[in-house]
C-alpha cells in the first residue's frame, strides 16, 4: 500500500456493502426502466393498444411514475453512500489531501459504478422482460397476438437513465468533496438526517393535498376539453397532479415524524418513532417510491378484474344469446342454415327472430380542430348530415325484443342500454333524418327512449315512417339484425365458433369495416381532407392495423369489427384469449412495479437495521430485555412497509372509483362489481406485502442480533 | 515557529454577529509545548480551526514559519497541512478500514512520499509510543487510549513543524489521559515535536511549559511553566481558572 489509489482501494475493499448497495439500486432502477421500457414500446404492444387511447395512456402514466420513483430512489441511496463516505473525506483532507486529489479517485469510481450498475440492468432487462412473458404464455394464456417482437430503440430509455445516474453522482459526489469547510465535512458523519419540527397539521393537509392533486389531475383535462373546448398537451396537465405527490410527502412526513397514534400511548413507540426521526428524509423518500410503485401495481393490477367483472357481468346480462347483423347485400347464413348447423353440433335453437334495419342520415355536432402551439382547440358545427345511425321499424323492435312499442308518427326513439344511459356514444336527441339515396328528409322528434344492450345506439321509428325514410336506399344501407336463443345441452361453443368463422368467411371484403365506420362521416372527411382516417387504406398507410379476416381471433378484430356477433357463450370463453395483451401487459406492470416496491422496503428495512444497531446495544446496556427491542424494531419495518401499502393501495383505489364515476357520474352495475374484485386485488397485494414485512423483520432482527 | 497576530473571527447567527475570537494573538517557539485552556465559547476550538487552515479569519494573521498562511491558495494549504502540520482530534478520525500502522502512514501516503524511510518512522513511532503490538489490528479491536497513540504517531508521521491537538484527552478516562499525555511528552523529548493543544484538562495543560487563557475570544492571560512542579503549576492553573469564574 504506497498511493492514495491503493489506499483508496483497500477502503473500498473494506466497504463493499456500501459499494453494493448503490450499485444494487442502480442496478434495479435500471432493470426495471428496461424490462418496461421494452414491454411499452413493443410492437406486439402497440399494435394492440390503440393510439391515444386511455390503455396506452394508462401504461405511460405508471412508466412515468416508475421512472420518478427510480429517479429519487437512485438519488437517495448516492445521497447515503456520499455521506458514509464523507467522513473517509473529511479525514483525507484534513491531514493534507488536495481536493483534487480525492476527486480524482472518487469520481472516476462512482461514474463506473453508475454506468456498469445501470449497463447491467440494461442488458438484463430485456430478458427479465422477455422471460417472464413467456411465463405468462406457458402457464396463464396465449394467442396469436402473444408473440414477443422488440424494439431496440426501447434502449434509449435505460440510456438516459443510465445518463442521468452518472450525471447524478458526479455531481453528488462533487458536492460532498467540495463542502467548503473541512470541520462540517468531519462533522456531517456524525449527523443523520433529521425530520424537525413536523408539525402535526402536516397529517390532515396532506390527506386533503393528496386529494386535491388526484381530483384536479383527473379532472383538468376534461375541463380543458369540455369547457375550454381545448385539447391540452399532457405536459401542461400532467402537472396538476404534483399537489397529490406533494401531499402524500406531508402525510408520510408527519407519519414518520409524529406517528399518528394516541398521545396517550407514546412511550409505547418512543424509541422507534424517535429512532425513524433520525433516519429522516431518506426513510420518508423511500416510503414515497414504494407508495408510488405500490400505487402503480395497483393501478395496473386493479384493469384485470375490473375488465373481467364488467365484461363477465354484462355477458350474463344480454336478453339473448346470439345476435348478429349484417348488411343486405351480403350473403348471410339463412335460418334453415343456421338451425342445420345447431343440430349438427346438438344444439337447440329455441327462439329466432330476425327485422330489417336501414342506416339514414342525422343531424347533429361534429368538433371541428383548430391546431394551434398548446395543443388543439375544437369548435362544435352543426350539420343536418352530420352522421348516420340504424333504424329500425317498431314492429322489428317488437319481433325481435318481445315488447309491444308504438312509436308515434314523426317522432324517433332512441334505444339506450339496459341502465338507461347513452355512455356519451350518441346523441339521443335528433331532430332530422335523412334518406342519403334519394336526399329527402324528414324533421323528427324525440320519442321516450327505448332499453336494450344489443341494439344500444339504434333508432326506433313509426313502421310508416320507416316504410317512407328508407325508400331507394340500396343494399349497402339496410341490414338485418338476427336474434336467438338456445335450450342448454350440445356444444354450445363449438356451434358459436363454426358460425361466426361461417359469417367471417361469408362476408366480403367492403364490410371489413372498423365499428366506428361511418359512410356519412366518410362523406364528409373525403369532401374537405380527402381521405377518411378510418378506411383501411389509411389506416395502413399510417402504419396502423386495419381489420384482417385472417386474424378474426385478435382482439382488434373480435372488438372492433363493425359486425362481430354477439355470442355469449363464444365471448365468455375466448375473453381471456381475446384480450391475453391487454391483461398480460397490465399483469406484468403490475408485477414489476410490486417486485420493485418490496425490494426497497426489504432494503430500507435492512439499512435501518444496520444504522441502528449501535443504538440497540445501547440499549441492551441500559436493560432493555430482547423482547423490547424485538418489539421495537418490529415497529420501525413495519411502518416502513405498512404506511405506503395503506397509502398506495388506499389511494389507487380511490382514484380508481373517481375515474369509473366521473365516467358518466355514477356507477354501473358493473362497475360496482369490479370494484369489489378489485378489493378482493387490493387485499391479496397487502397479503403479499405482509408476508415480506415479516421476512424484513425477521432479517433485521438477525441483523440486530436480537 | 507559529505568529498569530490581531486575530478576529465572527459567525452570523440568524440575523446577528457572534464575535468569537477578538483580536488574540500569541507567539509557539519551536519545540514548546503550548495549550490553550477556557470556558467553553471562549474561542479555543475556533482558534485551533483557523490555524489549521479549517476556518478562514476574518482578519488578522497567521504565521507559520514565516508563511501567510491566508494567502495560500487551496492546493497550498492542503500541503501545509500535509507537511507542516499534524493533527490530532478528541475523536481520533482513524479509518475504520485501515489497521494501526496504515492509518499511522496515511499523511505520508497522501502527500505521495512513501518509501521505506517512510515505514520505518511509523514501526519508530509504534515503538515510542508503545503501539507496536498492536500496529496490524483495526480501529475498532483496540481503545480509546490506543486509538489516540495512534492518532498522535499519526500526526508525527510527516516530521510537522507543529502538531496541533483538539482536546486530544476529552474522549478518554483518566489512565489513557495521562498516557496520551506522556506521548506528547516523548514526541517532544524523543523526537523535538512542537505542540499546541487545546484543553479543557488541567491535568492535561499542566505538562506544558507555557498555557494561554482564553475568554470571550480575547487571551486573558499566559501562565508559564518554568521549573514549577507539574502540580503546582496545575494549583496555578486552576486558581487563574477560578478567578476568571468570579469576574
Amino acid at each position: 500500500m504506497n498511493s492514495f489509489a491503493s489506499v483508496w482501494a483497500r477502503l473500498r475493499c473494506r466497504a463493499r456493502s456500501r459499494y453494493a448497495l448503490l450499485a444494487g439500486c442502480c442496478f434495479f432502477s435500471a432493470l426495471l426502466i428496461t424490462a418496461y421500457a421494452f414491454m411499452m414500446r413493443a410492437p406486439t404492444i402497440l399494435e394492440v393498444l390503440p393510439e391515444g387511447g386511455d390503455s396506452r395512456k394508462q401504461v405511460i402514466m405508471v412508466f412515468a411514475l416508475a421512472v420518478l420513483g427510480c429517479g429519487v430512489f437512485t438519488a437517495y441511496a448516492a445521497g447515503l453512500f456520499f455521506r458514509q463516505r464523507s467522513r473517509e473525506t473529511g479525514v483525507f483532507l484534513a491531514l493534507g489531501a488536495s481536493r483534487g486529489q480525492v476527486q480524482a479517485l472518487l469520481l472516476p469510481e462512482v461514474c463506473v459504478l453508475g454506468l456498469t450498475a445501470c449497463g447491467a440492468g440494461a442488458v438484463l432487462g430485456v430478458p427479465l422482460a422477455f422471460g417472464l412473458w413467456q411465463l405468462f404464455r406457458a402457464f396463464v394464456v396465449d394467442s396469436g397476438e402473444m408473440p414477443l417482437r422488440f424494439d431496440f430503440g426501447a434502449l434509449a430509455w435505460p440510456l438516459a437513465f443510465a445518463a442521468y445516474t452518472t450525471l447524478m453522482l458526479l455531481w453528488l459526489g462533487r458536492r460532498s468533496v467540495c463542502r467548503a469547510s473541512v470541520m462540517e465535512v468531519v462533522r456531517q458523519s456524525h449527523t443523520a438526517e433529521p425530520v424537525r419540527a413536523v408539525p402535526r397539521r402536516y397529517g390532515w393537509q396532506g390527506i386533503l393535498l393528496t386529494l386535491a392533486g388526484c381530483l384536479c389531475g383527473y379532472l383538468v383535462p376534461t375541463v380543458c376539453v369540455r369547457w375550454l373546448h381545448w385539447y391540452a398537451p399532457s405536459l401542461l396537465t400532467a402537472p396538476f397532479y404534483l399537489p397529490a405527490l406533494a401531499g402524500l410527502y406531508m402525510v408520510l412526513l408527519h407519519t414518520v415524524a409524529n406517528g399518528w397514534g394516541r398521545k396517550a400511548a407514546w412511550h409505547r413507540d418512543i424509541l422507534s418513532v424517535s429512532m425513524m426521526r433520525f433516519e429522516g428524509r431518506q426513510t420518508v423518500r423511500n416510503m414515497l417510491v414504494m407508495t408510488v410503485l405500490i400505487g402503480g401495481a395497483c393501478f395496473a393490477g386493479f384493469y384485470a378484474p375490473m375488465l373481467g367483472t364488467g365484461s363477465m357481468m354484462s355477458y350474463d346480462a344480454r336478453p339473448v344469446d346470439f345476435a348478429y347483423h349484417y348488411r343486405a347485400d351480403q350473403d348471410m347464413p339463412r335460418q334453415d342454415e343456421v338451425l342445420a348447423l345447431a343440430e349438427e353440433y346438438g344444439v337447440k335453437v329455441t327462439r329466432w327472430a330476425q327485422a330489417p334495419m336501414a342506416r339514414l342520415g342525422v343531424d347533429g355536432e361534429h368538433q371541428v380542430e383548430t391546431e394551434g402551439p398548446l395543443g388543439a382547440t375544437w369548435a362544435a358545427v352543426y350539420s343536418e348530415l352530420d352522421s348516420s345511425a340504424l333504424f329500425l321499424p317498431e314492429s322489428a323492435w317488437n319481433a325481435l325484443t318481445g315488447g309491444s312499442v308504438d312509436v308515434a308518427p314523426g317522432q324517433a326513439a332512441a334505444v339506450l342500454d339496459a341502465s338507461g344511459s347513452s355512455q356519451g356514444r350518441f346523441e339521443p336527441s335528433i331532430r332530422l333524418v335523412t334518406n342519403t339515396a334519394t336526399g329527402e328528409r324528414w324533421p323528427v322528434s324525440a320519442a321516450a327512449p327505448l332499453r336494450h344492450d344489443m341494439l344500444f345506439g339504434h333508432f326506433v321509428l313509426d313502421d310508416g315512417d320507416w316504410a317512407a325514410m328508407s325508400a331507394g336506399l340500396p343494399g349497402s344501407w339496410r341490414e338485418q339484425m338476427v336474434f336467438f336463443d338456445v335450450a342448454e345441452g350440445g356444444d354450445e361453443y363449438a356451434f358459436a365458433k363454426a358460425l361466426f368463422n361461417e359469417i367471417v368467411d361469408r362476408s366480403g371484403p367492403e364490410v371489413a369495416l372498423h365499428s366506428g365506420w361511418d359512410p356519412v362521416v366518410r362523406q364528409r372527411y373525403i369532401e374537405e381532407e380527402g381521405s377518411y382516417f378510418l378506411d383501411r387504406e389509411t389506416l395502413l398507410a399510417n402504419g396502423e392495423s386495419a381489420i384482417d379476416y385472417a386474424r378474426r381471433d385478435s382482439s382488434e378484430f373480435r372488438l372492433f369489427w363493425q359486425y362481430m356477433p354477439q355470442f355469449r357463450v363464444l365471448d365468455k370463453a375466448d375473453f381471456v384469449r381475446t384480450l391475453a395483451v391487454y391483461l398480460m401487459l397490465f399483469l406484468f406492470i403490475c408485477i414489476v412495479c410490486f417486485a420493485a416496491a418490496a425490494v426497497i422496503g426489504f432494503v430500507r428495512s435492512l439499512t435501518i437495521a444496520l444504522e441502528n444497531r449501535r443504538v440497540y446495544e445501547d440499549l441492551r446496556c441500559l436493560g432493555a430485555s430482547n423482547a423490547w427491542m424485538c418489539r421495537s424494531a418490529r415497529s420501525q419495518v413495519r411502518r416502513v412497509f405498512a404506511v405506503p401499502a395503506a397509502a398506495g393501495i388506499g389511494l389507487m383505489y380511490v382514484f380508481y372509483g373517481m375515474i369509473l364515476f366521473f365516467n358518466d357520474n355514477r356507477f354501473s352495475a358493473g362497475e360496482l362489481a369490479g370494484l369489489g374484485s378489485c378489493l378482493a386485488l387490493a387485499a391479496a397485494v397487502a397479503a403479499a406485502l405482509w408476508c415480506l414485512c415479516r421476512l424484513a423483520v425477521r432479517s433485521a432482527v438477525r441483523v440486530l442480533g436480537l | 515557529m507559529l505568529t498569530v497576530k490581531d486575530l478576529y473571527k465572527s459567525y452570523r447567527v440568524g440575523g446577528s454577529t457572534c464575535e468569537v475570537l477578538s483580536g488574540v494573538s500569541l507567539t509557539v517557539e519551536k519545540g514548546e509545548f503550548v495549550a490553550v485552556m477556557g470556558p467553553s465559547g471562549s474561542g479555543k476550538t475556533t482558534l485551533l480551526n483557523c490555524i489549521s487552515c479549517y476556518t478562514p479569519a476574518d482578519s488578522g494573521s497567521i504565521l507559520l514559519d514565516g508563511v501567510e498562511l491566508a494567502r495560500l491558495k487551496e492546493d497550498e494549504l492542503a500541503g501545509v497541512r500535509n507537511q507542516k502540520l499534524g493533527f490530532v482530534f478528541q475523536d481520533f478520525l482513524l479509518l475504520d478500514g485501515l489497521s494501526v500502522r496504515e492509518n499511522i502512514l496515511l499523511p505520508a501516503i497522501l502527500g505521495g512520499h512513501i518509501n521505506s524511510t517512510a515505514e520505518a518512522r511509523a514501526d519508530q513511532l509504534c515503538d515510542v509510543f508503545g503501539i507496536a503490538g498492536i500496529r496490524n489490528k483495526y480501529p475498532a479491536e483496540i481503545s480509546g487510549g490506543e486509538k489516540q497513540r495512534t492518532a498522535v504517531a499519526r500526526a508525527l508521521i510527516n516530521h510537522p513543524l507543529l502538531v496541533l491537538a483538539d482536546e486530544p484527552t476529552g474522549n478518554l478516562d483518566s489512565k489513557s489521559a495521562r498516557a496520551v499525555i506522556r506521548t506528547f511528552e516523548q514526541a517532544r523529548q524523543a523526537l523535538g515535536a512542537t505542540i499546541f493543544m487545546v484543553t479543557h484538562d488541567s491535568y492535561a495543560a499542566s505538562h506544558c511549559d507555557r498555557v494561554v487563557i482564553l475568554q470571550d475570544g480575547r487571551v486573558r492571560r499566559t501562565l508559564e511553566k518554568g521549573g514549577m512542579e507539574r502540580s503546582v503549576f496545575q494549583d496555578l492553573l486552576l486558581d487563574a481558572i477560578r478567578e476568571m469564574g468570579k469576574e
